[in-house]
């Protein structure tokens, strides 16, 4: 004994401050309760870690850890193995020397102002020279002694089943003198007399005054159960006269197992009832197995239950995401429904649970932890603190996604052909009987289609002829004004009007109702998609689509406002030069539709807002795409989700690429206004097929409205207006030969179809309402005498739509009362000049309020 | 309960007595102040009680204790404040600054009377936790507990005729705080943990 204590002290001083590796494990054959096999040296490096929070796994690593062996008194080649962990957080991953095992390195990682390293010495040894008395470091602070019995976890259950895990910690001192610490001393005081000692070499470099660290000390194989232990934490350097340190002693909690054997199994029941066990706090679990089916996502966990001297009645089995702080999933176990097997003799308690619908690829920390009250509500983990169990946690654990098989060898083809073999064998006939009867069942199925079909396809558009009569009553903008409708799934019907300028301005408009109809769900007409109705009935079309409508949006554009202007004024119509077979009906829609109770203006990105209708200019201006959210808000009548259109959406993206690309084309041309459009002479013989220039006569200065126009107010020139008055000057009475457009501001187009809209005008000429009133009423006799005109020669077509008719000139038709100028027309283009107005991109809508000649506040009412 | 306390009590009082040394700080009036009349006006303060002030630790918020009266007595372990939520309600919309902490707190507890006549002073409140753990709609899944803080405060006891009495600690609770929960790592090897590979189907 002293000559191996004497042995082994001088291999510490020639090995300096270093750790000393173990001999082998397997001469210690003796005593082998206390031995740790190999396996256990390799793999316990993270389980020693100190308990939770934070813990930084992914950035530190698992902390490397050095094993204590309890020297045997037995076993004298036995070397010792240091085990521990060190510092507030996991330890750096550094290994000094050969031995993977050894870490000399317990500084804090996320604290580079300490550094420390461990040693095993002898616990006489004097690692520092003594000091002088008065200069010794203060004592270590908050000495606590944590142990923990835990279940040894395994596949196969053998005799030792727990393991007593002590934790030792303590504190920086927080005094002044921490200048002179250098080192601790850690003295372990077993039974028997035995004692283990450690240095921690520590310095600290920068003082924190509101943090002190915390240095952890744990061993699974020092401590014994039932044994009383002193541990002693002495501050280094000391001096001969004083040695700072602090002492507190602990019993270990019994060896449950060693209850188990000694004390019979009757009397367990009895001593549960009414009671608690004091060590039913520091009991862990462990697991049994942990199976992970990543094809079906479920883990399967089998954990050992505690031995029936805990009392304990039910466990809570969980996941935990990889913080450990969250659970994702939990389960209650009773005591009832736990599963008993007897290994090696004894009855091992445990129970299962499969947890299901777990993420693949995500940390999940498997954890058991009995219920802290009993049923009866006493408490069954008494503390210091008050009634707390003790949670296990084992690592964290994934299902990975399952990869795909790679092609499949000889065998598994075989197998497959022979499961074909073996299905096909009874399949046959089912298939024949199937295919038959399948076949009988579509020709069954296809004669009535045939016979029915066409029935139903005229019953179906009579019905629609039907209903037309009947549309002024059912409609419920109508009949409800303004209530929610019975059906709320019924969906909003919407038209659109909308003038066409150009084939980018087109497909806008397309791509704005296709955004109506496939994200809002409304229910959307456009004349491009209700040709056929046209063409059955063109003026019927143009009533039945105002009056069956919900809601009208009037698209205003450059082309509109014009249009209508010259309209009202009853000059020559404002025609595209190839013109398409439904560019008439705006006119004629748009007058009716401003008598609809529910319009709604909308203008493009690229309209300039000043292009907006008189009529509507009241009314609340929506910029599409930039108020579409608040629009379809008064479109659907609730509130617009943002959702809709969250994301990248297919429809709205088509909408802002045909947006920007009329943009586009405005600004790479900026006279493609003018390039596409004239002025047609208001001609009742004119013929269907398209004369690029039309000659238009002038107006007499006795019809010349001059005076009544003086009077109103004239919106701002723009550059269009200047350059015809370009062309205007050189000859007054000519008509620009192959270009076109004048552009004419009438501001006070007072589209007073009589009483009906008085109010959505606030400003009225009664000549001019009477005027209009009377024409319009000509333009529908003219409308309906329009349908038996038959279709004149067709006009080619740079763009997609095809004129079959000439329905769409009744413009020109309708002109005919009508007398214009070109002379007329530059008299107000000068008065125009004298006013000329700026409209900044951003102010848009209030622009087109202040230009208003009804200043009113009133929102427009839809 | 209470013959717990006593033996920790003397436990206590003879661990202080036998470590340290008793440290005068000769600035305090106590040191200073040379009559003897404010142990009795001291003790006298300690000890009174009326309807609603019974205890000379209190919380803030007083108009939430209960009213005492004074045919029933003191009760140990009576509850003196009650609450308008279980341990599952939903948070409260509107919250203002000047709620009490008790409505406000992540762990729901109560005041108890804590009454030995036996004890100088003979009323103490201390905190009840009503629940084990917080409301789970305001901390979600996390797995937090609610535990009491404890602190010890001296009182004097009395033996059982009220003849002597002597020192002592005793432990009361409080607040109700919420705690992440105890927990280790478990042990095991690593022999149990299994992935199971699914099959190739036929």
């Amino acid at each position: 004994m002293l000559f191996h204590s004497i042995f082994w002290l001088a291999l510490f001083c020639l090995a300096g401050p270093q750790a000393v590796r173990a001999e082998p494990y397997n001469l210690t054959s003796v005593g082998s309760a206390d031995v740790i096999t190999s396996s256990d040296l390799l793999l316990l490096a993270s389980e020693e870690t100190p308990t939770r929070a934070p813990r930084p796994v992914t950035k530190q690593g698992a902390a490397k850890v050095i094993k204590v062996e309890r020297k045997k008194k037995d076993n004298e080649d036995e070397g010792e193995e240091l085990k521990k962990t060190n510092g507030t957080e996991d330890v750096e991953t550094v290994t000094p020397s050969e031995d993977p095992l050894w870490v000399t390195d317990c500084s804090e990682p996320l604290n580079k102002d300490i550094s420390c390293s461990v040693n095993i010495i002898g616990c006489s040894d004097n690692v520092y020279k003594y000091v002088e008395p008065g200069l010794e470091p203060p004592r270590a602070h908050d000495v606590r002694v944590a142990p923990t019995t835990k279940v040894r976890g395994a596949n196969k259950i053998d005799n030792r089943k727990h393991r007593l895990h002590v934790d030792v910690s303590w504190q920086m001192p927080q005094l002044e003198q921490n200048t002179t610490l250098k080192a601790f001393k850690l003295i372990v005081n077993g039974p028997d007399g035995r004692n283990t000692c450690f240095v921690f070499n520590v310095t600290q470099t920068a003082k924190r005054e509101d943090m002190s660290p915390r240095y952890r000390f744990s061993s699974n194989t020092l401590f014994e159960f039932g044994d009383t232990y002193t541990v002693t934490v002495v501050s280094l350097p000391i001096s001969r006269k004083r040695a700072p340190k602090v002492s507190t002693t602990s019993l270990m909690p019994d060896d449950p197992d060693a209850a188990l054997s000694t004390k019979l199994v009757k009397t367990h029941p009895a001593t549960c009832t009414g009671k608690s066990n004091p060590q039913a706090s520091k009991w862990a679990a462990s697991f049994r197995k942990i199976f992970l089916f990543s094809a079906i996502r479920m883990i399967q966990i089998e954990f050992l239950a505690a031995p029936p001297q805990y009392c304990f009645e039910e466990y809570e089995v969980r996941l935990l995401d990889s913080s450990g702080i969250v659970m994702l999933q939990y389960a209650v176990i009773s005591k009832e429904d736990l599963k008993t097997e007897t290994i090696n003799g004894k009855k091992v308690q445990f129970g299962e649970y499969n947890f299901t619908d777990i993420e693949l690829d995500t940390n999940v920390i498997p954890s058991v932890i009995p219920i802290e009250t009993s049923r009866d509500g006493r408490c069954l983990c008494e503390t210091e603190n008050g009634c707390s169990c003790l949670a296990a946690d084992w690592k964290p654990v994934k299902l990975t996604k399952i990869e795909k098989p790679p092609m499949q060898t000889n065998e598994t083809v075989e197998m497959d052909d022979k499961a074909q073999k073996d299905r096909t064998d009874p399949g046959t006939w089912h298939w024949h009987t199937y295919a038959v009867s399948g076949a009988i069942l579509l020709i069954i199925i296809f004669t009535l289609m045939v016979c029915s079909g066409p029935k139903c396809y005229r019953r179906f558009r009579k019905t629609k002829k039907a209903g037309n009569v009947h549309l002024m009553n059912e409609n419920p903008a109508f009949s409800h004004s303004g209530s929610i409708p019975l059906i709320l799934k019924q969906s909003v019907s919407v038209l659109i009007l909308y003038s066409h300028d150009s084939a980018q301005h087109e497909a806008a408009v397309l791509a704005f109702a296709e955004l109506l109809r496939d994200v809002f769900h409304l229910n959307v007409h456009l004349d491009a998609w209700d040709e056929d109705d046209i063409e059955e009935n063109r003026a019927e079309y143009i009533n039945a689509s105002i009056v069956r409508a919900d809601k009208v949006i009037l698209i205003n554009s450059i082309g509109a406002y014009y249009r209508t202007i010259f309209r009202h004024k009853m000059e020559p119509a404002l025609e595209r030069v190839v013109r398409g077979r439904n560019d008439g009906i705006f006119n004629l829609q748009c007058e009716l539709a401003l008598q609809h109770p529910c319009v709604i203006s909308c203008h493009f990105n690229y309209t300039n807002p000043k292009y907006i209708l008189f009529p509507v200019t009241r009314l609340l201006q929506y910029a599409i795409p930039d108020n579409l959210m608040t629009m379809t808000t008064s479109l659907t009548g609730q509130p617009a989700r943002p959702e809709q259109l969250a994301g990248f959406n297919q429809s709205f993206a088509r909408l802002q690429a045909a947006v920007s690309r009329k943009a586009h084309y405005i600004e790479s041309d900026p006279q493609w206004f003018e390039n596409t459009h004239h002025r047609v002479a208001p001609n009742p013989v004119i013929p269907e097929e398209e004369k690029p220039v039309i000659e238009v006569v002038p107006l007499p200065p006795s019809l010349r409205l001059a005076t009544e126009y003086e009077n109103m107010e004239t919106m701002a020139m723009d550059d269009l207006e200047k350059k015809l008055e370009k062309h205007q000057e050189p000859g007054r009475n000519q008509e620009p030969s192959d270009v076109t457009v004048e552009v004419e501001e009438d501001h006070n187009i007072t589209l007073d179809y009589g009483p009906r809209k008085s109010d959505l005008l606030g400003y009225m000429e009664p000549s001019t309402a009477n005027d209009v009133t009377i024409d319009l009423e000509e333009d529908e006799d003219d409308v309906d005498s329009m349908e038996d005109s038959s279709p004149t020669a067709r006009i080619e077509e740079l763009q997609r739509l095809i004129v079959s008719t000439d329905k769409g000139h009744d413009s020109g038709n309708l002109d005919s009362a009508y007398v214009s100028g070109s002379d007329f027309s530059t008299d107000i283009h000068t008065d125009i000049l004298d006013k000329p107005r700026l409209t900044p991109e951003k102010d848009r809508r209030k622009a087109a309020r202040e230009d208003s000649a009804f200043h009113d506040d009133v929102i427009g009412v839809h | 309960m209470k013959i717990l306390i006593l033996f920790s009590a003397w436990r206590i009082r003879r661990d202080l007595d036998s470590d340290e040394e008793d440290m005068i700080v000769t600035d305090e009036c106590y040191n200073k102040y040379n009559e003897e009349n404010h142990f009795k006006v001291f003790s006298n303060y300690l000890n009174r009680k009326n309807s609603s002030h019974y205890s000379p630790i209190a919380p803030s918020f007083q108009q939430a204790l209960l009213t005492l009266q004074q045919t029933k007595g003191l009760r140990h372990g009576e509850q003196i404040t009650k609450s308008s939520s279980k341990c599952n309600s939903r948070k409260q919309d509107q919250i203002s600054a000047d709620t009490p902490l008790r409505d406000r707190a992540l762990c729901k507890f109560e005041y108890v009377l804590n009454y030995n006549p036996k004890r100088l002073p003979a009323a103490l409140t201390e905190v009840k936790c009503s629940c084990p753990r917080p409301n789970a709609k305001l901390v979600g899944k996390r797995i937090f507990e609610c535990e009491h803080l404890r602190y010890q405060v001296r009182v004097l006891m009395w033996d059982d005729g009220c003849n002597t009495f002597r020192e002592a600690v005793e432990t009361i609770s409080l607040a109700c705080i919420p705690v992440i929960q105890a927990n280790v790592n478990a042990d095991g090897d690593d022999d149990f943990v299994y992935t199971i590979k699914a099959e190739i189907p036929i």
